[in-house]
């Protein structure tokens, strides 16, 4: 791997973004034979060595991974979500500010790798129940794909990555290429068994996860210490840093500039082409240009948006390939703070060893053929998991003090189950993402504006979440059953999406079925911002599955002497 | 200080008017607490923690230096609401100490210690909605971040959570059903 700082240079292929996508097109690009330059505007973070957090024990860190008012103060996105141990992965709020003009939880992760070192780790592909679901319902437009196109895709990322999973042959969530699955554990096997028998249309699994079950591609095996967001120095999971820029830089053909925040994309009026970008160094505020072929878009959903909204051109006044004027709306997030918990009080000579990295799914089982009919469209999953209630628990149940609070206190308390319902949020026209007229950031780009909020239908969908949650349990002989609605702001999921999707007419939609801009044919986008709907999976596998594909078509364009 | 926090601040001014209770109240919420105080307790802190976790067959909280912890957490980790509560429930605590025993809480027995902590955990509303609601409009109430912290501060050191609980720092593979008998630790992290 190679890291540069010439002022001026040409590559086949420039992508802009190291995270999850970014880095499967480099890995894609570059085995393709493409020279290949990765534009990364956060700092270099090489797999292990830059873990430093990684194999330290509660007691190593000063606030034992408390923040301090300091931190929740001056970061109040990254303070919730993060603590000592993995902070320096997350995003200042403070250092790289943006216009919440309703609130908008924007969680990002600035630097190589992205926010693949601290994702979820979940892996669910789409089927043609989402991408249908457009067109049959009416509520936007159609997906100009369906499941056959991506299906292979799909095995593709999943042989390369290493998904855990166990097959259920449901047709609304197409099993995949899964190595062998996590297990569940006794209070999860009993609500499992427990549906089964009350639920005809319902299932718990074991999650898909990007875990390594075993050994794979010289990485894992996941050695069950879920510390995953510290950066796992096994390898056991999967990210940009531990695999794809790998596998890239061994083609000899990768070059990756961190520190490089991508200004605009520089458009030739008379070649109709993108020529190349234009850069600030995040350091020195010094402005470079880089030429290339085709360009990938991947600084993630509503850094790639902006990125587009800001590459205005007399051919593109309102920003490169936004014809339509639908660049920077329909953002979507998924919504997945209501759900219900209980305590279960069997199993009491049961308990569990190591720390699984995972939870459980029950796949969607709302609107699904002539299964479950609702009054709102789409549906959920649930996701949770089931545990013996630890300390933290048990210092706010446990009244009293001294030796028999001791004792209680460092036992195993009753079994619980959590689960929340993750849920699809449909595309509004003014869920939107902007560039602000005025205020601008440190590096002199304009501010970006956010406006979401979550609506009618995802409001019916969470109150269903709740009892439906609470009736499972319920069924299950759970005590103590909680129903709760967090009412956490849009972002709060990071499953941001759907700002330059993709279509069949360019009237309408931004990028093509190949995730191309429908007018500059060799720039492509293939992170979040492509979604025509958001379904209810996690989308990252989706995310990949598209990039990859879209690889292979612009690289036969440009054979064909398309491109 | 954002809408929100006007808005509680007129909740609480008025609550605490309507409740008859002069200004000092409010006052002796919001003043600027004075901190190095917490220093000069921290042998009280100490032995507070002590009993609340007392050694038994493992190490207890003084063992495990918890108070460092506490006092960390209330200098760092606490709003000054909740900081001011601390500080006015350390000498509450030692006013009640004197009041039922002639003696300071450090020279106390363990009996009467427990039951000092006792009393002032019960002065804790037991209803979940109101205490929450208390939480909003006047921070944290002084027992639960002492017990809090102290249970905070001796299962992540290194004597609770390898004595106290157990800890297991490689596992390697994940067993998802054992049987126990009933002198399983429950594991110190997840």
């Amino acid at each position: 791997m190679i890291y540069i700082d010439e002022k001026s240079n040409s590559y086949d292929a420039i992508v802009i973004g190291s995270g999850i996508t970014g880095g499967w097109a480099a890995k894609e690009l570059c085995e393709k034979g493409l020279k290949t330059l990765v534009l990364e505007r956060g700092r270099d973070v090489r797999h292990i060595k830059d873990y430093p957090t990684a194999n330290l024990n509660p007691w190593d860190f000063e606030y034992r991974q408390n923040n301090t008012i300091k931190e929740i103060q001056e970061n109040p996105i990254r303070g919730v979500r993060s603590d000592e141990s993995d902070r320096m992965f997350y995003t200042s709020d403070k250092d790289h500010p943006y216009i919440q003009s309703k609130p908008f939880s924007w969680v990002r992760g600035y630097q190589v790798g992205g926010k693949s070192l601290i994702w979820g780790r979940q892996c669910y592909r789409l089927s043609d129940l989402d991408f249908e679901a457009n067109v049959k319902d009416g509520a936007s437009i159609d997906w100009p794909i369906r499941y056959k196109d991506i299906s292979g895709w799909y095995d593709y990322v999943e042989r390369f990555i290493g998904v855990s999973g166990k097959h259920e042959s449901l047709p609304y969530l197409p099993d995949g290429c899964f190595l062998p699955p996590m297990e569940l554990n006794c209070i999860e096997k009993h609500l499992a068994s427990s549906i089964k028998k009350n639920e005809e249309h319902r299932l718990l699994t074991i999650a898909r996860v990007a875990n390594l079950t075993r050994g794979w591609d010289n990485r894992g095996p996941c050695q069950n210490r879920n510390l995953c967001t510290r950066g796992c120095p096994y390898g056991g999971y999967f990210s940009s840093n531990s695999s794809t820029i790998p596998a890239a830089a061994a083609t000899g053909n990768l070059t990756i500039r961190p520190f490089s925040i991508v200004k605009e994309i520089i458009y030739d009026e008379k070649l109709q082409r993108a020529t190349g970008v234009r850069v600030i160094d995040m350091n020195t505020l010094e402005e470079f240009e880089f030429k290339s072929r085709i360009i990938f878009v991947n600084a993630s959903t509503i850094d790639t948006t902006s990125i587009l909204l800001n590459s205005k051109s007399a051919r593109f006044p309102n920003g490169m390939g936004n014809d339509s004027e639908q660049l920077g709306h329909n953002l979507m997030d998924h919504h997945s703070s209501s759900g219900a918990s209980g305590l279960h009080e069997g199993f009491k000579d049961q308990y569990y060893k190591g720390r699984r990295p995972c939870g459980f799914l029950i796949p969607r089982f709302r609107n699904i053929g002539k299964g479950e009919q609702v009054d709102f469209l789409r549906g959920y999953n649930f996701q949770g998991r089931g545990e013996r209630e630890g300390w933290k628990e048990r210092k706010d149940d446990v009244t009293g003090v001294g030796a028999e609070f001791k004792d209680k206190l460092t036992k195993p308390g009753p079994w619980s189950v959590w689960m929340g319902g993750w849920g699809e949020c449909l595309p509004y026209y003014d869920n939107k993402v902007s560039l602000s007229n005025s205020k601008k950031d440190k590096w002199g780009l304009p501010l970006i504006e956010i406006e979401f909020t979550f609506k009618e239908n995802e409001h019916l969908m969470m109150k269903d979440i709740q009892n439906t949650g609470a009736n499972m349990l319920e069924e299950a002989g759970f005590k103590n059953i909680n129903t709760f609605s967090y009412n956490s702001p849009g972002g709060s999921t990071v499953h941001e999406m759907g700002t330059a999707r993709m279509g069949s007419d360019p009237k309408t939609s931004v990028l093509n079925k190949h995730n191309q801009l429908h007018a500059v044919i060799n720039v492509f986008v293939t992170d979040g911002s492509c979604m025509t709907s958001s379904a209810c999976q996690n989308p990252s596998l989706t995310y990949m599955a598209l990039t990859a594909r879209a690889c292979d078509y612009a690289v036969s364009e440009m054979k064909n002497g398309n491109i | 200080m954002n809408r929100r926090q006007v808005l509680y601040r007129i909740v609480a001014f008025s609550a605490v008017a309507i409740s008859g209770i002069s200004f000092w109240k409010y006052w002796t919420i919001y003043k600027t607490p004075d901190l190095s105080y917490l220093d000069l307790k921290k042998n009280l802190i100490a032995e507070i923690a002590e009993t609340i976790i007392p050694a038994t067959e493992t190490p207890g909280a003084k063992m495990a230096k918890v108070e460092d912890f506490i006092i960390k957490m209330v200098k760092e980790c606490t709003t000054i609401k909740s900081q001011n509560n601390f500080i006015k429930g350390l000498i509450d605590l030692e006013g009640y100490a004197k009041q039922n025993f002639d003696v300071d809480f450090i020279s106390c027995s363990v009996k009467e210690r427990e039951s000092i902590l006792t009393h002032f955990e019960r002065l804790e509303d037991s209803n979940f909605w109101i205490r929450k609601l208390k939480q909003k409009i006047l921070g944290d109430n002084f027992f639960y971040m002492l017990k809090s912290y102290t249970v905070t501060g001796y299962c992540t050191s290194e004597l609770g959570a390898t004595k106290g609980l157990s800890y297991d720092y490689l596992p390697s593979t994940f067993e998802a059903c054992t049987i126990i008998d009933d002198k399983q630790k429950s594991w110190a992290t997840k």
